[in-house]
C-alpha cells in the first residue's frame, strides 16, 4: 500500500514537470497563432502516445521478467534522476540560472513573432505541428516515467493515476491562469523529483543485482534521506564558488576602495 | 558522460561482487551506492573548473 502511495506521488510530481513545460508551447502556440491548431497538435499527439504506450507498456509488463525490468529501470531512473540532480544543485548553488518558464515563454512568443506567425483563424500547419512535438516529447518522458515506476513497482494503476493527475492540474490552473505558470517552483519540484527518481532507481536497480535490501520497501525512505542529505552537503560545497550577486559586488567594491584610501 | 560511466560502472561492479565474488551484502550495496554518489559529486567538481572561490 505504501509503495503504491509512493509511486503515485512519484508519478504525479514528475508528471507535472513535464506537463508545465508542454502547456508553455501549446500556450504560445494558441496566442500567437490559434487555439484551434493548438488543441489540433495537442489531440494528435495525445492519440500517438496513447498507441505508444498501449502496444510497448503491454509488452514490457507481459514479456520482460521482473528483475530484468527492475535492472534496466533502475538504470535509467538513476541515469534520470542524477541528470536532473545536477542541473538542480548547480541551480541552488547558485551555479546555474533558475529556470525561468516566462522568460521561455516571452523568448518563444518573439520567436514566432519574427517567423511573421501571426493570430489568424483557420487551422495552421506550423502551429499544429509546434504543439504536437512538444506534446509528443514532454508526454513520451511522461510515459516513460509511469511505465518504469508503474512496472518496477507493479503498480502501473497508481502511476497513470498520479500522471492524469498531474495533468488535469496543470491543464485546469493553467486555463484559468492563461499565462505561463510562473509561480510553479518548477526548479524545486525537478529537485524532489531527481531525489525521487535516484532513490527508485537505486532501490530497484540494487534489486535487480541481487541487493537485499535491509528492511525491503522500507529501505526507500531512509535512501531518500540519504541522496538529501548527500545533495545538501554537495551545495554547501559548491556555493562558495557561485558568481557574487550586483550587491554583494557593489560591497565588495566599495570595502576594496576604502581599504585602498 | 561521467553521469553513464558511473552509473555503468555501479552497476557492472554490483553484478561482479554479487554473483561472481558473493560478497556480503551491506558491502554490495556500499560499493553500489558509493559509485553513484561518486559520479554525481565527480561531475559537479567538473564544473568548477576555472572557477575561483568567491567566499
Amino acid at each position: 500500500m505504501g509503495t503504491q502511495w509512493a509511486v503515485l506521488v512519484a508519478a504525479f510530481l514528475a508528471s507535472a514537470v513535464e506537463f508545465v513545460e508542454a502547456f508553455t508551447i501549446v500556450l504560445v502556440v494558441g496566442i500567437t497563432i490559434n487555439w484551434r491548431s493548438a488543441f489540433a497538435g495537442t489531440a494528435a499527439a495525445a492519440l500517438a502516445l496513447a498507441a505508444l504506450v498501449g502496444v510497448f507498456g503491454t509488452a514490457l509488463v507481459r514479456y520482460v521478467p521482473l528483475e530484468a525490468l527492475r535492472f534496466a529501470v533502475g538504470v535509467l531512473l538513476v541515469l534520470f534522476g542524477l541528470k536532473w540532480l545536477k542541473k538542480a544543485i548547480l541551480r541552488y548553488a547558485g551555479l546555474k540560472a533558475m529556470h525561468d518558464e516566462e522568460a521561455i515563454y516571452e523568448e518563444q512568443i518573439a520567436e514566432m513573432r519574427a517567423r511573421g506567425e501571426h493570430h489568424q483563424q483557420r487551422i495552421d500547419p506550423f502551429g499544429v505541428v509546434t504543439s504536437f512535438k512538444s506534446v509528443l516529447l514532454e508526454g513520451l518522458e511522461v510515459a516513460f516515467i509511469v511505465i518504469t515506476f508503474g512496472s518496477a513497482a507493479d503498480s502501473i494503476g497508481s502511476a497513470i493515476w498520479g500522471a492524469l493527475a498531474a495533468g488535469v492540474l496543470v491543464v485546469l490552473v493553467g486555463a484559468l491562469a492563461r499565462a505561463p505558470l510562473q509561480r510553479v517552483p518548477e526548479n524545486t519540484l525537478k529537485f524532489v523529483v531527481g531525489i525521487m527518481l535516484t532513490s527508485f532507481g537505486t532501490f530497484w536497480g540494487g534489486e535487480g543485482i541481487g541487493i537485499a535490501w535491509w528492511h525491503e520497501d522500507l529501505f526507500l525512505p531512509i535512501l531518500v534521506v540519504f541522496y538529501l542529505v548527500v545533495t545538501g552537503l554537495l551545495i554547501v560545497w559548491l556555493r562558495p564558488y557561485a558568481p557574487a550577486k550586483p550587491a554583494e559586488l557593489a560591497a565588495t567594491e566599495s570595502a576594496a576602495g576604502e581599504a585602498l584610501s | 558522460m561521467i553521469l553513464l560511466v558511473a552509473t555503468a560502472v555501479a552497476f557492472v561492479l554490483g553484478l561482479l561482487l554479487v554473483h561472481s565474488l558473493a560478497a556480503p551484502n551491506p558491502l554490495v550495496a556500499v560499493v553500489f551506492v558509493g559509485c553513484i554518489v561518486g559520479g554525481l559529486a565527480l561531475t559537479l567538481g567538473r564544473e568548477l573548473r576555472g572557477r575561483a572561490r568567491q567566499r
